[in-house]
């Protein structure tokens, strides 16, 4: 019964998308996380500061009693700093069992993207060395670039090969 | 129903491995005493335990198996047959065969079904064998066994010990009682009767004697090495008390025979007494026939007698509840948010300024620092229970090998993290493995060099504050210093022209891939192993050293915290930034003047009491910007074994840290060994002091 429940579950979350934006009202982008992975949204908070590690990550935050790290997109993404820091939260994620907050600029949706809506990342184009975006979908004329999470949330180290 | 039995047979599994280190440890200890009795006893009611469960619970194969090797132990016991090596050789085997059995499950492959049935073949083989009719160690056995329990294992003593007068030329009788009392458990009476009047009394005579009782796990050799060097002067007796395990406590020594034993009465004055009424001492004492102190003395003797067969009968119940450890870590976790969420009410508590919100501040605090040692202790396990399983391996080893070693064991009650026991299992099995196959020399070798032939390798735990320490040695060749310097150039692990001291040598030994053993065997050899044990160690935030001489042997050393999850901590501010010392490698907290710090070659130093010590700001360590103030608060604790100064912003005070590992993605260099919850949630880092300095 119960694993039935929990495969349709996971049907009902197949092409479901948490979107967000980094950038200002001007000029931003929209992102996109498979919703399976997300675990919560909260406010910002203080972060204590790790030295030594990645300079995308900025630290570790308290979630009830649990320390997990928390990434800053931007920083990931190779953008300055934000100018509106009010809808600033964090997207608390669940990689193969590994918490990480990810600090975003502003939250938008949970949309739904068919797969035929779905196209490869073009291979030439190549973030800094890091492939960020596993999947471009289109919803109503807008462009989000799906993220492929295993890149944020494994270190950096391990995951080059 | 079919799920009952499977609990059943997950509960017997669980019986049967206790029983099989049981088992191990009796065949072991037979192997070095074969007139051991009580170990016979106990390995034949071990199987018998686990023929009979087993069959219960399906495992009937196992159940067979057991049955020929538990009649071969019932005939060890009925004198039929001889504790032999060969039997041992086949127990051992037996042994192996039965966890075989238990950890398939009862099917076993086609090659372990052959070697259960030839085991057993060899087993019958054995008992077929003509009973040697008076067995040597069978027929030895009884008499030696009667007369010897107290001269080698534990038992208690009374020891009276009287100086001559003239003791105090030369001799501190209360040095001696000293050196008594450090034995287990020692209780003094003075017999005083002897001294005279103010008056009369002479300060250089010695007129006291004392009536000791002992309890001595050692047997009577260390009560004599105590008073080895005084025997001329003083009268001495010894007398082991026997403690007779079968008799009812309350029936044990009668006060009456106690003081006749030691002479005090006679047994036909006490016999007329006894007659007479039923109080012995008091009416020992009105006859006047012994002295109060006396009979105070044997008072004693018969309590600390009672709570001896006590104790012992406690040990017998004292069989524990299973319990899963996941269930352990599950309430250490909750203790551990309990803790912080205790402490950020009292913070709450101490800005409201009400006395009765303090005094239950107060209380509950006390209760969770009480609860969480009460649950940290639930998790700490003699390390004793580990040791067994190196005597098998030594052994098991040894002969492999062709050397002869003995395994030495110290500390087994000294206690630690039961996760820390079971991670440290593979890196002593191979340090153990080291010491046997690198270290200790071959029989003829040794010889050659005036050593006994048979080697040494010795395990030993000591507390040190939150700490232990293990040491691992051998009495073998040491490490050859050049030769490791030569290898590491011929594999370009070091400048060809480099030269070392003697612990740079050593640390070589860790770095991966490196090996100076000539050719490899199974055991050691490939040079993956020593680097790996590092990194276990320090997984464990350990440490790990060697210490060698050359031709005297080598010794691993390994410091290791007691407890992965709780540490005492001082905690301290930088910048907006909290982190925690681990309290233990405090010394002290000292301020000092920021024109006081001078630069030495590039390294900052300080001088506290005349003492120059290396000194580290840490906001400049982590780069946390700003000026540090002019008065700096400085930590001074100790790294390895030297001091260093650490300056911070502020010390904000002790501060009882539950540590949350760090996720990979931000263990960093391993600087910090953790985070902890302040009490308000924000999260501070905890030092890891070791890599902080780099050493």
């Amino acid at each position: 019964m119960e694993e039935v429940e929990v495969e349709e579950a996971e049907n009902m979350m197949d092409g479901m998308y948490l979107t967000f934006a980094l950038g200002n009202e001007a000029d931003f982008q929209v992102y996109g996380l498979e919703i399976c992975h997300v675990i919560e949204i909260i406010q910002m908070q203080r972060i204590t500061k790790v030295p030594d590690v990645d300079a995308c990550i900025l630290g570790v935050i308290n979630l009830r009693g649990k320390v997990i790290p928390v990434v800053d997109l931007r920083a990931s993404f190779i953008m300055g700093p934000a100018h509106d820091q009010v809808r600033k939260c964090i997207i608390v994620v669940d990689f193969e069992g590994l918490e990480t907050g990810l600090i975003v600029d502003e939250m938008r949706d949970v949309v739904y993207i068919s797969e035929e809506n779905i196209q490869e990342p073009p291979a030439t184009r190549d973030y800094k060395g890091k492939n960020f975006v596993q999947g471009i979908g289109k919803l109503n004329e807008e462009i989000i670039l799906l993220l492929d999470l295993a890149r944020f949330v494994v270190s950096t180290e391990t995951a080059e090969p | 129903m079919s799920s009952a039995l499977e609990k059943g047979r997950l509960a017997f599994k669980e019986e049967a491995e206790d029983l099989l280190k049981v088992m191990e440890e009796g065949l072991l200890e037979l192997e070095d005493n074969p007139a051991d009795e009580a170990q016979v006893h106990n390995i034949f009611r071990a199987l018998h335990t686990i023929k009979g469960s087993g069959a219960m619970f399906g495992f009937t194969e196992l159940s067979d198996f057991a049955h020929h090797i538990e009649t071969a132990f019932d005939q060890v016991r009925s004198g039929a047959l001889g504790v032999t090596e060969q039997l041992i050789a086949l127990g051992l085997k037996a042994h192996d065969q039965i966890q075989e059995f238990l950890v398939d499950e009862g099917d076993l492959s086609a090659e372990g079904q052959q070697r259960a049935l030839e085991v057993d073949q060899l087993l019958r083989g054995l008992m077929e064998q003509p009973a040697p009719a008076p067995q040597a160690p069978q027929a030895t056995a009884d008499p030696s066994a009667q007369e010897r329990p107290e001269a080698k294992g534990e038992g208690m003593f009374w020891v009276r010990f009287a100086p001559q007068e003239d003791f105090f030329l030369g001799y501190k009788p209360l040095a001696l009682l000293r050196e008594l009392k450090e034995l287990e458990e020692v209780e003094v009476f003075p017999q005083v009767e002897g001294i005279p009047h103010l008056e009369e009394l002479d300060p250089e005579v010695c007129y006291t004697s004392w009536e000791v009782l002992v309890f001595s796990p050692q047997g009577i050799q260390p009560l004599k090495d105590v008073f080895m060097f005084v025997e001329q002067a003083c009268r001495l007796e010894i007398q082991p008390i026997q403690l007779d395990e079968e008799q009812d406590v309350e029936s044990v020594t009668q006060l009456g025979q106690i003081l006749a034993q030691r002479g005090a009465v006679t047994s036909v004055e006490l016999e007329k007494l006894l007659r007479a009424q039923p109080k012995v001492g008091e009416l020992l004492t009105q006859s006047g026939l012994v002295s109060d102190l006396q009979v105070q003395s044997a008072l004693s003797e018969q309590k600390m007698i009672r709570s001896k067969q006590k104790k012992k009968e406690k040990e017998r119940d004292q069989s524990s509840i299973r319990v899963p450890s996941q269930r352990l870590d599950a309430l250490v976790d909750l203790v551990g948010e309990l803790t912080t969420m205790q402490a950020h009410i009292s913070q709450i508590v101490q800005s409201r300024d009400d006395p009765a919100l303090d005094n239950m501040a107060e209380g509950l605090t006390r209760l969770a620092a009480e609860l969480r040692e009460a649950t940290m202790e639930l998790r700490m396990l003699p390390i004793g229970t580990a040791y067994s399983k190196f005597k098998r391996l030594v052994r098991d080893l040894s002969q492999e090998l062709g050397k002869e070693v003995e395994l030495i064991t110290e500390g087994e009650t000294t206690e630690l993290d039961k996760t820390l026991i079971e991670r440290l299992n593979d890196p002593l099995v191979h340090l153990i493995r080291n010491a046997i196959d690198h270290g200790v020399e071959r029989p003829e070798q040794r010889k050659k060099v005036g050593k006994p032939s048979q080697g040494k390798v010795s395990l030993s735990a000591i507390h040190s504050g939150t700490n232990i320490i293990l040491r691992v040695a051998d009495d073998g060749a040491g490490i050859h210093k050049e030769k490791v310097i030569a290898k590491a150039k011929q594999q370009g692990l070091i400048e060809p022209d480099a030269s070392l001291s003697d612990s740079e040598a050593y640390a070589l030994l860790f770095h991966p891939g490196f090996s100076t053993a000539e050719k490899v065997t199974s055991v050691s050899g490939r040079g993956v192993g020593m680097d790996v044990v590092r990194q276990n160690i320090e997984s464990l935030r350990g440490k790990i050293a060697v210490e060698s001489e050359w031709g005297r042997g080598t010794t691993f050393v390994l410091h290791l915290p007691l407890t992965l999850t709780m540490i005492e901590g001082l905690l301290v501010r930088v910048a907006d930034c909290f982190y925690v010392f681990p309290l233990a490698t405090v010394e002290e907290c000292v301020a000092i003047h920021s024109k006081e710090v001078r630069s030495v070659n590039g390294t900052l130093t300080i001088k506290v009491r005349g003492e120059v010590l290396p000194f580290v700001r840490l906001r400049n360590l982590f780069q946390l910007g700003g000026e540090p103030p002019e008065l700096e608060q400085i930590v001074i604790a100790r790294v390895e074994n030297s001091l260093v100064g650490f300056s911070i912003d502020l010390v904000i005070g002790e501060h009882q840290s539950v540590i949350k590992p760090l996720t990979p993605t931000i263990a960093g260099k391993g600087r910090f060994s953790g985070t902890t919850l302040l009490g308000d949630g924000t999260v501070a880092l905890v030092l890891n002091l070791f890599e902080l300095v780099g050493v």
